[in-house]
């Protein structure tokens, strides 16, 4: 029995729910009586090794805990048998209306509804501003910035939303003094990990 | 009224500008150049009143005419084989906006080798596209056609793009008599598209056509699209019974020919079919018991009619001009996908 990838993956959302899941990761391994410990933690070092020694650990820790916390439960859900078509009977058909387009297509109607989505998990290398070579110039990377990431303080000082930074490194390839340099995500992000 | 020579490309300008579009966004590909270089020159002498803007490419065409149609202005666009291919990927993706518009395809085959000359490979790639279909036979029909694509697709039920079909050169450079209706009259048959306030506006901020994920929000939206052309079905009986009425044309869903005596039956669509009456009449004469059936909506297929209209005959000639590849060996009335579902749909009821 295969353990289902995603549930080891780590997901966008509050770090409460990445916690949850990978307890719930370990728990599912113990709970099969079919996973032993050591290919546990091989599974979650290959899931999360992109992001950085911080998260493998703390996503193991997470995981592990779990895992010796079921002992008792190990095998509680064995492999199931085999089963056939014969005798499956279909579920009741429900028919869903015909709406109208207002709720049929697929639109948000509301206003800077995109600041909710944190887009900047997306980031695979990270924009990073060396302030002291900034000419202050108060328009460049924030005017070209393509999802209006890059903010300029009153005194001209450039700030980047690294909540919406999606990482395409336009500023770094446009400041003429080349004061935005980009960094690999996992290495910048690292120490930023929340156990 | 008036009568006049028109080719087909001629026809489908002159729809769109008694459509009164507000906009087309356009690129050029033979064999639909015509009908784009008519309404720019009606545009720039201020003969008719509409913007046009060429495009760098069918796929940008395609999403500036579903972006503009979601501000609820009427819009107008047309292509051909590799432009319509070119454009795939939005012909997917437009139809889920629920924004309306018109976009004539001048049939031609596509490369390799390439030609300019028409088969139906093109336009029947984007069979499943969620554009409802139609298919002409003549230049009349063709302009008939295009005023009752925008009842159909701006209807409140539908509210999907619509592809109007006529064969490249067949139609696109033939002259035919086509009568050209008044303006008056076609207002009335098509007043100006009511988006019943679903139109954007930079006052009232929407993201379209959002990502969903989960499954379940997205079987929703697909769900919805298939009801949707699926109600094109009466939506369409409605607009051709009326547009009879007003004109005194018809063009029922399926057209059939010599069919109710008749044992067996070609299947056939697009100006393709005109050439199997003649067929089907000198065959009559030598005592051949033949007829046609000849489907004009394709998308949503109208299976009810077609199945009226094949019940009993002994054999269905499924004449085909899409190539289909592999399949290419296998016979004709199996390589045509929409048949064999009928055929499978009567037998399991």
């Amino acid at each position: 029995m295969a353990l289902t990838p995603q549930v080891l993956r780590p997901v966008a959302g509050d770090g409460r729910e990445r916690r949850r899941l990978r307890r719930r990761a370990g728990a599912a391994a113990r709970l099969t009586g079919a996973i032993g410990r050591t290919s546990l933690e091989r599974a979650v070092r290959a899931e999360v090794a992109s992001h950085g020694t911080g998260a493998v650990e703390s996503s193991l820790a997470e995981a592990v805990a779990a895992f010796d916390a079921m002992v008792l439960h190990a095998g509680a859900v064995p492999e199931g048998a085999t089963i056939g078509a014969a005798g499956y009977s279909a579920p009741d058909w429900i028919d869903v209306s015909a709406d109208d387009v207002l709720i049929a297509a697929p639109d948000i109607r509301g206003a800077a509804t995109s600041e909710a989505s944190m887009t900047g998990s997306w980031r695979t290398s990270r924009p990073v501003i060396e302030h002291d070579r900034c000419n202050r110039c108060s328009w460049i990377c924030s005017t070209l910035c393509p999802d209006s990431a890059i903010g300029v303080d009153p005194d001209h000082t450039p700030r980047i939303d690294y909540d919406h930074c999606k990482g395409c490194l336009i500023c770094v390839a446009d400041c003429p003094p080349h004061a935005i340099r980009a960094e690999p995500e996992h290495r910048a992000s690292a120490e930023a990990v929340s156990p | 009224m008036k009568r006049v020579l028109l080719t087909g490309n001629g026809a489908a300008a002159w729809a769109a500008r008694l459509a009164e579009v507000d906009y087309v966004p356009a690129f050029p590909i033979t064999p639909q150049t015509e009908i784009i270089e008519t309404l720019a020159g009606w545009f720039a002498r201020g003969e008719a009143r509409g913007r046009l803007t060429t495009l760098e490419s069918e796929h940008s065409m395609v999403t500036a005419a579903a972006a503009a149609a979601a501000t609820g202005v009427r819009v107008f666009t047309a292509t051909s084989s590799q432009g319509l291919l070119y454009a795939m990927e939005m012909l997917f993706a437009v139809p889920g906006w629920r924004a309306p518009f018109v976009l004539v395809n001048v049939s031609r085959a596509v490369a390799t080798p390439i030609t300019l000359e028409p088969d139906h490979t093109d336009i029947l790639a984007t069979r499943d596209t969620g554009f409802v279909q139609i298919h002409c036979a003549t230049c009349q029909e063709l302009l008939d056609s295009i005023l009752i694509a925008y009842r159909l697709a701006e209807d409140k039920r539908v509210r999907v793009p619509v592809i109007v079909n006529q064969d490249g050169f067949y139609l696109s450079f033939t002259r035919e008599p086509v009568d050209l209706p008044d303006a008056e009259a076609v207002r009335r048959f098509l007043p100006p598209f009511d988006p019943h306030g679903t139109e954007f506006r930079a006052s009232k901020p929407i993201s379209q056509a959002v990502a969903v994920l989960g499954g379940a929000p997205y079987s929703y939206f697909r769900y919805e699209l298939h009801r949707s052309v699926m109600q094109a079905l009466p939506a369409y009986e409605e607009s051709a019974r009326e547009f009879a009425v007003l004109f005194g044309r018809r063009h029922p869903a399926v057209e059939t020919y010599r069919c109710e005596d008749a044992e067996i039956v070609y299947f056939m669509i697009g100006s393709f079919a005109t050439k199997a009456k003649d067929a089907i009449d000198r065959q009559r004469d030598s005592g051949l018991k033949v007829g046609l059936v000849r489907p004009r909506l394709l998308r949503p297929y109208p299976a009810d009619a077609l199945r009226h209209a094949l019940a009993g005959k002994r054999a269905v000639a499924v004449i085909d001009q899409k190539d289909e590849g592999s399949a290419f060996h296998a016979p004709a009335w199996c390589r045509h996908r929409d048949v064999r579902r009928l055929r499978w749909a009567r037998g399991a009821a």
